[in-house]
Parts: structure tokens; sequence; C-alpha cells
């Protein structure tokens, strides 16, 4: 069980690396529950590869890094499924079934997830369709959909094992600045129902509109900047 | 587009075509093998001895010795009746100017220095140099018997050639199987390349591997199963055809046997499909992002 104060991701002199070379060193930072986190920096800059590291998709060679109760650095390869049903995961090439409704998609999930209960599972894609903003589009094809009305159902997959923080890895990046905001707004509604959020971003117009904590990858580094200075 | 996105979709034809084919050709190895089994079998019941006899004896002694011989334990028994065939010396002589066209008639006149002769079957389980020898000496005692003769070594010599036909055929067949093997790891890899970031966004959903793993696996194995169950029937018809060309085919069929074989063909196929798309999905599943992009 997680303590209410107890940071969700938190990292110490955690050296993120790229096959054998070196992104970022000496990285320090926490996120508390329900924050909202912008992660900025030049493509290129090991926003993909911190994000990556976090939910052990790169293995952490050096320093300590916990996320929702899971000690990074000591997971084992078999733990790695049970972490990320703690967390949620969005990004550009995650992708949905396109042989199968949006249903069929969010109950592929759930039954991948350890849920049994045919009602349970209705219940909950429902739910979290409903938060998304796209219930009607329950029994709907993914080629049905436009790329902004995807992105949320991807979304809403995320939401399924209601997790304690969404990473998201520029969640917005091929769509139109007008949808962009939309499904930021989505992001913005999503934290104040109490989940955190990490979302890696190079739309700096984006982050002028909605402000927020912001840290930012630049020469090596992670820093964390104030207001919108540096941008 | 979307076909190609659907969950443990690999191309059906390439991979069942190739399967039937690798099946195809170990069932007919295994087809030829199984013949050659029969057919020593065959030659090992044919082996007689040859018994010579004295010239110039009466029908009642000829007579006498044939009975003489019947009674002898290892005379090969057909409904009832020993197999001993009596071959006189004129019909002999007649048989060896026709094989060998040389017509001794003309050397030695009237003359014929051949003789009589009884040609007896002998029980498969005599069928060694040792026992046969015993048998010679047993039956050179009876009165009336001249010499019996058998083809020394014979025995050896087939087990010999046997055995080295079935060593050339299962190196055939193992060369055979690791090459298809390997293609059909290829095959299913490739199909499996269009797949590799529905496999991730399995993971990072939090599906467990084995989870992930079993759609791709019955589909490897259904196919496994399609492409065993043709190899079967092909190799039905192949079986068929060959007995209607070729004459006295069928004295080495055994029903049983094929049966056997053609269910291992089918238990084959399952492993294979199953076992290569296992090794393929395994692949992917443990390669980092960067890479499903190469």
């Amino acid at each position: 069980m997680m303590f209410a104060d107890k940071p969700v991701v938190t990292l110490q002199n955690v050296d993120v690396f790229q096959k054998d070379s070196l992104v970022l060193s000496d990285v320090n930072f926490s996120i508390n529950r329900g924050e909202f986190v912008f992660l900025t920096g030049r493509t290129g800059s090991g926003k993909s590869s911190l994000l990556k590291t976090l939910y052990a998709d790169l293995w952490l060679q050096k320093g300590h890094a916990e996320v929702s109760d899971y000690v990074i650095e000591r997971l084992r390869a078999a733990e790695i499924p049970f972490l990320r049903r703690k967390i949620g995961v969005v990004f550009q090439d995650f992708q949905l079934f396109m042989d199968r409704t949006v249903q069929e998609n969010l109950m592929w999930v759930l039954e991948a997830t350890g849920w049994t209960e045919r009602a349970k599972m209705k219940t909950r894609i429902a739910e979290v369709l409903m938060q998304v903003g796209m219930a009607p589009a329950i029994d709907k094809f993914p080629h049905q959909l436009s790329g902004g009305e995807q992105q949320r159902i991807v979304i809403a997959r995320a939401l399924l094992n209601d997790p304690h923080i969404l990473f998201a890895d520029e969640p917005t990046g091929n769509l139109d600045p007008e949808v962009s905001a939309q499904i930021l707004k989505l992001f913005l509604e999503i934290n104040k129902s109490g989940t955190a959020i990490l979302m890696a971003t190079h739309d700096f117009e984006m982050i002028r509109q909605f402000p927020a904590r912001m840290l930012k990858c630049e020469n090596g580094k992670v820093l964390e900047i104030q207001g919108d200075k540096g941008i | 587009m979307s076909k190609s996105k659907q969950l443990g979709n690999t191309p059906n034809l390439l991979v069942i075509v190739s399967l039937t084919i690798a099946l195809l050709l170990i069932g007919l190895c295994g087809l030829l093998t199984l013949n050659a089994h029969k057919l020593t079998e065959l030659i090992k019941q044919n082996v007689e001895l040859q018994v010579y006899l004295e010239n110039d004896l009466s029908t009642s002694k000829l007579d006498s010795v044939f009975k003489e011989i019947a009674k002898q334990d290892f005379v090969l028994l057909k409904e009832g009746s020993p197999q001993i065939n009596f071959i006189s010396k004129d019909v002999a002589a007649k048989k060896f100017v026709e094989e060998s066209g040389e017509d001794y008639t003309k050397l030695l006149g009237k003359s014929n220095p051949l003789l009589n002769l009884y040609t007896v079957k002998v029980k498969p389980e005599f069928f060694n140099e040792k026992s046969l020898l015993a048998l010679k000496t047993r039956v050179e005692k009876i009165d009336g018997v001249h010499e019996v003769s058998y083809v020394e070594n014979f025995v050896d010599s087939i087990n010999e050639k046997i055995s080295k036909v079935y060593i050339i055929l299962s190196a055939f067949v193992a060369l055979l199987l690791g090459i298809i093997l390997i293609l059909i790891n290829n095959t299913i890899k490739l199909a499996l390349y269009s797949q590799r970031f529905l496999i991730r966004s399995m993971q990072l959903v939090g599906a467990t591997n084995q989870f992930i793993r079993k759609p791709f696996i019955v589909k490897g194995a259904l196919q496994g199963l399609t492409g065993g169950l043709i190899a079967a029937t092909l190799l039905v018809v192949a079986q068929q055809v060959a007995l209607h060309r070729i004459e006295g085919l069928a004295a080495l069929q055994e029903m049983d046997k094929l049966v056997m074989l053609l269910v291992i063909i089918i238990i084959l196929g399952v492993l294979i499909g199953a076992m290569s798309t296992f090794q393929s999905v395994e692949r992917y599943l443990h390669k980092s992002l960067d890479d499903l992009y190469k």
C-alpha cells in the first residue's frame, strides 16, 4: 500500500544509458502523488531514454530509482509486467489492435493484466471511455477513428488499471495544435482526479499555455526550471 | 494493412507450404526406409539350402530323401506343407544355358555334369552363418545326399549393405531437417517482423511474456498440423501411385507401420510449427525498442 506522502517516482544519482553511451548523468528528482510534470528538452537530449528507464525498458545501470514502490535497479525481468500495471504508458509507437473494436482492445488489456470477471471488466471499460470522452466509440474499429480519437483510446487503455502515474512520451507528436490542446486538457483532467503525470514534450507553446512544474534535459543533466524562464 | 496487424497473424500459405514440403521429404525417406526394411525381411525368408543328390537315384529313393528332409525342424512351412522344390538336372542344365548363354553341350557332348537337387527354404530364425553350417552337416548325413550348399557370407553382406543404406538415409533426413528448420524459422521470423510493435505494445500494458506468446504458438501449432495433414495425404497418394507403377511393391506394404509413419509426420509438423514460433516470438520479446526500428 502506498503512503499518501510517499513520492510516486524517486530518482537518486541516476545515470541513464542508451546502449553503452551515457545520455544523462546524476539525475535527482521525485514526483509526488497527483503531480503534473513536463519533461522538456531537444530531440535526442535523453527525455525518452529517461522515461524508458522509469518503465524498465532500459536497464538502470547506476543509481537508485523507485517507481510506484518497485525498486528499479533490483527489478527482475519477471516483475516488469507487474510494474507496468501500476503505471500507464502513452507514446506514439504504442499501437492499438487494428483488427478489433475499441471494446475488444481494452478487453484484451484487462485479460492480459489478470482481470477475470466479465461484468467488472465491462464496467471498467465504460468508466475509462467516459473519462476520455469516447464512450460512443466503444464498438468502433480504430481505423474508423481520427488520430486524436485514437490517442484518447490509447490514454483510456493506460488508465484501465488505475495507475499511480502516467508516462507520456510526445503524446501529441503527430496531432494538429487544436487537437493537441484538447488532448493536453484531457491529461490535466486525469491529473485532477489524482493520477500523477510525467509528460515528455518539446512543444513549448503548449507548456506556455498550461504552466506546470518543468524538468529540462540539457547537456547530459536534468534541471528543475522555475516559471517559464529558460524555455 | 489491417490484416498484418492481426494478433498472431503470420502468412499462412508461406509457412504451411514450406512445412508441407519439409514433412513430405522426411516422410518419403521414412517410406523408403520402411520398404527397405520389409525387403530385407523378405530376402531373409527366401534363403534356400541347395541339397545336391547322388546321381541315378531311383524315384522311390528320391521320395525317401524328400521325406527325410521334410521331417527336419528348420524347413519353412507354408500352409502346412514344407517348402521343398525338386529341380532335375535337365531343368538345371537348361536354366544354366539360358542364364550363362554358353551351350556346354557343344563341349561335353550329351553328358550332363549337373546333379538333381532339392531347394529347401529355411525358417528365418536359422538365418545366420552358424546355424546354416550346422544344418549343412546334418543334411549331408542323409543317405543319397551328395552335397549341401548355401551362399556363404550372404547374410553378413546383406546386413552390412542395409545398415549402410540406413546411415545414408538418416544422414539425409538429419540434413533435411536442419535446412528445413532454418527455412521455417526464417519464414516465421519475417512474418513476426510486421508484428514487432504490437508485441511491444502488449509488453508495455503489462502483459506477461507467457500471455503474449500464447496466440502465436497456438497459430504456429495449427499451421504445423495443417502442413502435417497435407504432407500425410500426399504421402498416401505417392504410395498408391508407386504401388500401381512398380510391380511387386505391394508385397512390401505394412499398413500399421505406414499409419505410424503418418502419425509421426503430423506430430513432427505440430512440434516444428510451435517451437519455431516460440523461438521467433522470444527474439522479439527480448529486443529493446530501438532494435525494433532496424
